[in-house]
């Protein structure tokens, strides 16, 4: 191997301190590729002692005990540092947090369901309230729903569910990146389809007239609420917003075929 | 107050104490989770401080990233690299920040020199620390990532693939361009000393 080549796969190694057998060779009898090899190393060393700007120390201690103190579920309080400074795409981020948690509790709350097996709380319903208006909403959602034992008991807390998520995307439609609007959308329709729409056909027929009737308007009320908003929204955020109509109509549908099962 | 890069790698080294506060952490127990963020939080902020120039954003995004790594722990797959799991969270947050972030203020920060104000610098080759760190803020974004990962947080090139979502032999080119740079880059005789030592060794 010439020196060319021995110095080009010495800048390709993994780890330069182990060149391996055949550059080891080289290196034993070429002062010049030792050079650069000693280089390559001394180069590393020094990077991996150059200093960091700021104070990580006291950042790292002031995100622990906020991480400890406050309930998981808000990222709130957690986010509290420097907000002046803080670009908007991470105070944007809040909401994909928002988005996440409720799609995870939504989760616990369906597989729950489908289980039927007792289980442990899960420790998000023992926390204090989160800050958040919207988290906070969702967490007692949750406690709701873990707490029903009948189809029209769930019924009624995924109905709050679903009109908390068409309120959230209301807000946050001329703000929001149109990604975290579609998980929305995803969650509404989530609910809505999986959740509202199964529980309402385990609905007592003597119950589905009382119950159901205001669920329907709600979602009859919802799609038209944004599909006007549809129309003023950033580009992006209008597909979303579509898609929250589709999913209120197809729900308000099926949910019309019940109560007409009803009649018949 | 600079983290201390030796003992952190040392602290962080995978083992099956890291393994049963990851398990921990994935049954909700905050305080094991707490324990990993004392462990990362150093190599997580040093190595996003060097890439954002910017110290609050660093700091926003190495806590967002924990949010994050908390919030979906249970998708962590055992056997993995936990680091290299993290440090593939703060990526994608970083490249979210910087879709948002105007070209302009990028470049400013890019340009802005790293402060290198610490006793330990001033005692200990400040000028070669302040021409190295220059050296290596001046190297393309995409190099100069991979080569941290590499050289400061020793990852492999296959775990520095995973989380730039670029190829293990992507990630070995860009390490090879950073090297070679900073090698044509910097004044021969800046390393002559650290280099005259090693080559004795």
């Amino acid at each position: 191997m010439n020196c060319q080549i021995v110095q080009q796969k010495l800048l390709e190694l993994e780890d330069p301190s182990q060149p391996g057998k055949r550059l080891a060779e080289h290196l034993r009898s070429c002062p010049s590729c030792r050079t650069v090899l000693a280089r390559l190393q001394a180069l590393e060393a020094g990077v991996r002692m150059l200093p960091v700007a700021g104070q990580p120390a006291k950042a790292k201690a002031a995100c622990i005990e906020r991480f400890l103190s406050q309930p998981i579920v808000s990222p709130s309080p957690f986010f509290t540092s420097q907000p002046s400074k803080r670009s908007l795409s991470i105070t944007l981020g809040r909401w994909r947090w928002a988005g996440a948690l409720a799609a995870s509790l939504l989760l616990v709350a369906l597989v729950g369901w489908g289980l039927r097996t007792p289980r442990p709380k899960p420790e998000l319903v023992q926390q204090t309230v989160p800050a958040d208006p919207f988290l906070a909403s969702v967490v007692e959602r949750q406690i709701q729903l873990s707490r029903t034992t009948n189809p029209s008991e769930r019924v009624e807390a995924l109905t709050g569910l679903a009109n908390d998520l068409s309120n959230q995307v209301q807000q946050l439609a001329r703000v929001a990146p149109g990604e975290d609007l579609a998980m929305l959308a995803r969650l509404y329709e989530r609910v809505v389809r999986v959740g509202l729409v199964k529980q309402a056909v385990q609905v007592p027929m003597v119950q589905r007239q009382q119950l159901l009737k205001p669920v329907a308007d709600e979602l009859v009320r919802c799609a038209t609420r944004l599909e006007e908003l549809a129309a003023e929204v950033p580009v992006g955020a209008e597909e979303p917003l579509r898609e929250i109509v589709l999913t209120a109509r197809e729900g308000n549908r099926l949910i019309q075929q019940l109560l007409t099962e009803e009649h018949s | 107050m600079r983290p201390s890069v030796t003992q952190d790698r040392l602290d962080t080294a995978p083992d099956v104490n890291e393994s049963r506060l990851i398990l921990d952490s994935q049954q909700a127990n905050r305080q094991a989770f707490a324990c990993l963020i004392e462990r990362y939080w150093d190599s997580l902020y040093r190595w996003l401080c060097q890439l954002t120039r910017d110290t609050h954003l660093a700091e926003d995004l190495t806590q967002e990233t924990f949010m994050k790594a908390y919030a979906n722990i249970h998708r962590f797959q055992h056997g993995t690299n936990f680091r290299a799991w993290l440090f593939r969270i703060a990526h994608n947050n970083l490249v979210n920040v910087y879709r948002h972030y105007p070209k302009a203020k990028r470049e400013q920060l890019n340009d802005r020199q790293a402060n290198t104000q610490g006793p330990l610098e001033e005692t200990l080759h400040r000028e070669s620390s302040e021409l190295l760190a220059q050296a290596v803020s001046r190297l393309p974004t995409d190099f100069r990532s991979a080569f941290l990962l590499r050289v400061d947080q020793g990852l492999s090139f296959k775990q520095i693939g995973e989380i730039l979502h670029i190829t293990e032999q992507t990630a070995r080119w860009r390490v090879f361009k950073a090297r070679q740079k900073l090698l044509a880059t910097l004044d021969p005789n800046l390393l002559s000393g650290e280099a005259e030592e090693l080559d004795r060794s």
